[in-house]
C-alpha cells in the first residue's frame, strides 16, 4: 500500500459519500430536484417574457454561487463528526496514515463537494440564463452568451479557491467539537465572527464585483495582485488550520 | 541490544505502571502488564473494568495520562498501526459500502489485507460480495468487520467485544472460523469479551482485569488446571 493512493482513496470515498443516514432516497431526490428545475424554468421564462433580459444586463446573477465557501465549510465539519455518530472513527483514527493526511482528506473532500456544488451551481445558471435571454430576445446572441460564461466561470473559479480556507475551518470546528478543547468553542465562533467582519471590511476596498467582471468597473491588475495575495494567504492559513485540526485529533481526543 | 531483540521476540504488549482517567473516572490505574506473541489472549472483565480504554491505548486512539506503552517492541503511533489488525468496541462499518467496496478499502488502506483469503472467508462466513453494508443483519456486519481484520496477515490482531449484540449461531460461526484460521498462523490475537463461554476454546492466554487493575494473569490451560474453567473463575472474582 502507498500512502498516496490510500489518501486519494479516503479523499474519493469522503466526497461520494452522503452527509446524513437520514436523507430522502434516490427517487424522492430525483422528485424534488426536478421539481426545483421545473420552479426554475416556470419563473425564468415568466421574467423573460416581463423584462427584457439581455445576459450583460443579468451577469451579477452568478453572486448566487456566493454560498459555495459557506457550505463547504459545513461539508469537513459534517464529515468529522459522522465518523464519531456513525460509530466509524475507530477505524479511521487507527489507519496507518499520519493524523496530518487523515484532517487533510476531510479538508480536500470538503472542497471537493464544494466543487461539485459548483459545477452544478455554473451549468444551471449558464442554462436558465442563456434561456431567458432566448425567450426574452427570440435570439441567441453568441458573443455575449460566451461573455456570460466566462464571467461566471470567472467567478465560480474565485469562490472555490476560498473553499480550502474555510473548509479547514469547518474541519477545525468538527474536530474541536469532539476533543477536550469543546469549551472553546464559543471562543473560536466568536474569532471567526470577528475575522469574518474585519475581512469585510479589507474586501470593500477591492470590489470584488466589478474585479471578476460582474459589475461596470475597471478590473487594474493592481487589484487582481491583491486577490491573487489574498488566495495564497487563505491557503497558508488552510494548511495552519489541518494541521490544528491533525494536532486535536492526535493529542486531545478522548476515545 | 540482544536484551532490546529478545523483549520485542517475547512480548506482543508491554504495559508499565500506565494510568488513564476520563474526567473523574479512573480506567485503569497503574496497569501493569506483558503480554507474549503467538497466543490468543482473551482480555477479561466487566464493564469498565478497561479493557476497551487498554486497546485504545494500544492504538493511539488515546494517550495514557502515565506510564509507558510498548506493542510490538514500540511506542504505539501510526506506523506501528500497519502491523495491525483491530476491531474497534461497538464499531459499524461505512453506510453507503458493499462487501466488495469494504474490501476495495482494506486493500488500499489496510496493509496486509489478503483479498485471496477474504473471498475464502466471505464464502465461509456465507458473505455475498455484493451485499450492501445498509442491507446487513447485525450479525452479518460484525462477520464483515471481523473478516477485514482476520483477512490481514500481520502480526497482532486486536478484537475488542467481536461477539456483542450477536446472536448465537453467528457467534458460533465465527468462532469456528476464528480457531480454524489462528491455528494456521503464528499470530497474536488478543480479544475481549463478555462471552466467555463459547470463546474460551479460542484462548490460550488470560488477563483478568477489575476497574482498570490488574487481578490475575496467565497461561490458560494452568489457569483451568487450577481453577476448573475460565468461566469458573470469572465467576469468583466477579461475584
Amino acid at each position: 500500500m502507498s500512502s498516496e493512493t490510500g489518501f486519494a482513496l479516503l479523499i474519493a470515498r469522503d466526497i461520494r459519500r452522503s452527509m446524513s443516514s437520514g436523507k430522502p432516497n434516490r427517487h424522492w431526490r430525483l422528485v424534488y430536484a426536478a421539481a426545483a428545475v421545473l420552479a426554475l424554468a416556470v419563473v425564468a421564462t415568466y421574467e423573460s417574457t416581463q423584462h427584457t433580459m439581455v445576459l450583460s444586463s443579468i451577469t451579477p446573477v452568478w453572486t448566487i454561487s456566493f454560498y459555495i465557501p459557506i457550505i463547504s465549510f459545513g461539508f469537513p465539519m459534517a464529515l468529522v463528526m459522522n465518523e464519531w455518530r456513525q460509530n466509524t472513527v475507530g477505524w479511521w483514527l487507527t489507519l496507518p496514515l499520519p493524523r496530518f493526511q487523515l484532517a487533510a482528506a476531510k479538508c480536500l473532500a470538503g472542497v471537493g463537494k464544494a466543487a461539485r456544488v459548483t459545477l452544478w451551481t455554473f451549468l444551471g445558471i449558464s442554462v436558465l440564463g442563456i434561456y431567458a435571454s432566448i425567450v426574452s430576445t427570440h435570439r441567441l446572441d453568441i458573443s455575449s452568451s460566451l461573455a456570460f460564461l466566462a464571467a461566471g466561470l470567472r467567478w465560480n473559479l474565485f469562490l472555490l479557491c476560498l473553499c480550502p480556507f474555510t473548509s479547514s475551518l469547518g474541519l477545525v470546528f468538527g474536530t474541536m467539537r469532539q476533543s477536550r478543547w469543546r469549551p472553546a468553542l464559543p471562543i473560536a465562533w466568536a474569532a471567526c465572527a470577528i475575522g469574518w467582519s474585519i475581512g469585510n471590511k479589507g474586501g470593500k476596498n477591492w470590489n470584488t464585483k466589478n474585479l471578476l467582471g460582474l459589475g461596470h468597473g475597471m478590473i487594474t491588475s493592481e487589484a487582481l495582485l491583491h486577490v491573487a495575495i489574498a488566495i495564497v494567504a487563505s491557503w497558508l492559513l488552510a494548511v495552519l488550520f489541518i494541521w490544528f485540526a491533525a494536532y486535536l485529533l492526535e493529542r486531545q481526543t478522548n476515545l | 541490544m540482544t536484551t532490546t531483540l529478545e523483549h520485542q521476540i517475547e512480548y506482543a504488549v508491554k504495559c508499565l505502571q500506565v494510568g488513564k482517567r476520563y474526567g473523574r473516572s479512573q480506567a485503569l490505574c497503574n496497569l501493569s502488564l506483558s503480554l507474549p506473541q503467538g497466543r490468543t489472549i482473551g482480555i477479561l472483565g466487566p464493564n469498565g473494568s478497561g479493557k476497551s480504554t487498554l486497546f485504545r491505548l494500544l492504538m493511539g486512539l488515546s494517550q495514557p495520562d502515565s506510564g509507558h506503552i510498548e506493542i510490538l517492541g514500540q511506542r504505539p503511533s501510526w506506523q506501528v498501526n500497519r502491523d495491525i489488525a483491530y476491531l474497534p468496541d461497538r464499531a459499524r462499518w461505512y453506510v453507503g459500502d458493499t462487501v466488495r467496496d469494504a474490501f476495495r478499502y482494506a486493500q488500499r488502506l489496510l496493509p496486509g489485507f489478503s483479498q485471496h483469503l477474504a473471498d475464502n472467508l466471505a464464502d465461509v462466513m456465507e458473505i455475498s460480495l455484493h451485499m450492501k453494508v445498509d442491507a446487513m443483519s447485525r450479525g452479518q456486519e460484525a462477520r464483515l468487520m471481523i473478516l477485514l481484520c482476520v483477512a490481514r496477515e500481520v502480526p497482532l490482531i486486536i478484537l475488542d467485544e467481536p461477539f456483542s449484540g450477536i446472536d448465537l449461531l453467528s457467534r458460533e460461526r465465527i468462532i469456528e472460523c476464528l480457531i480454524h484460521h489462528m491455528s494456521r498462523r503464528e499470530v497474536t490475537m488478543l480479544v475481549s469479551t463478555h462471552e466467555l463461554h463459547e470463546a474460551e476454546p479460542l484462548l490460550d492466554h488470560a488477563v483478568f482485569l477489575n476497574r482498570g487493575e490488574l487481578i490475575m494473569s496467565g497461561d490458560a490451560d494452568e489457569l483451568r488446571a487450577h481453577h476448573g474453567s475460565l468461566e469458573r473463575i470469572m465467576k469468583t472474582l466477579y461475584a
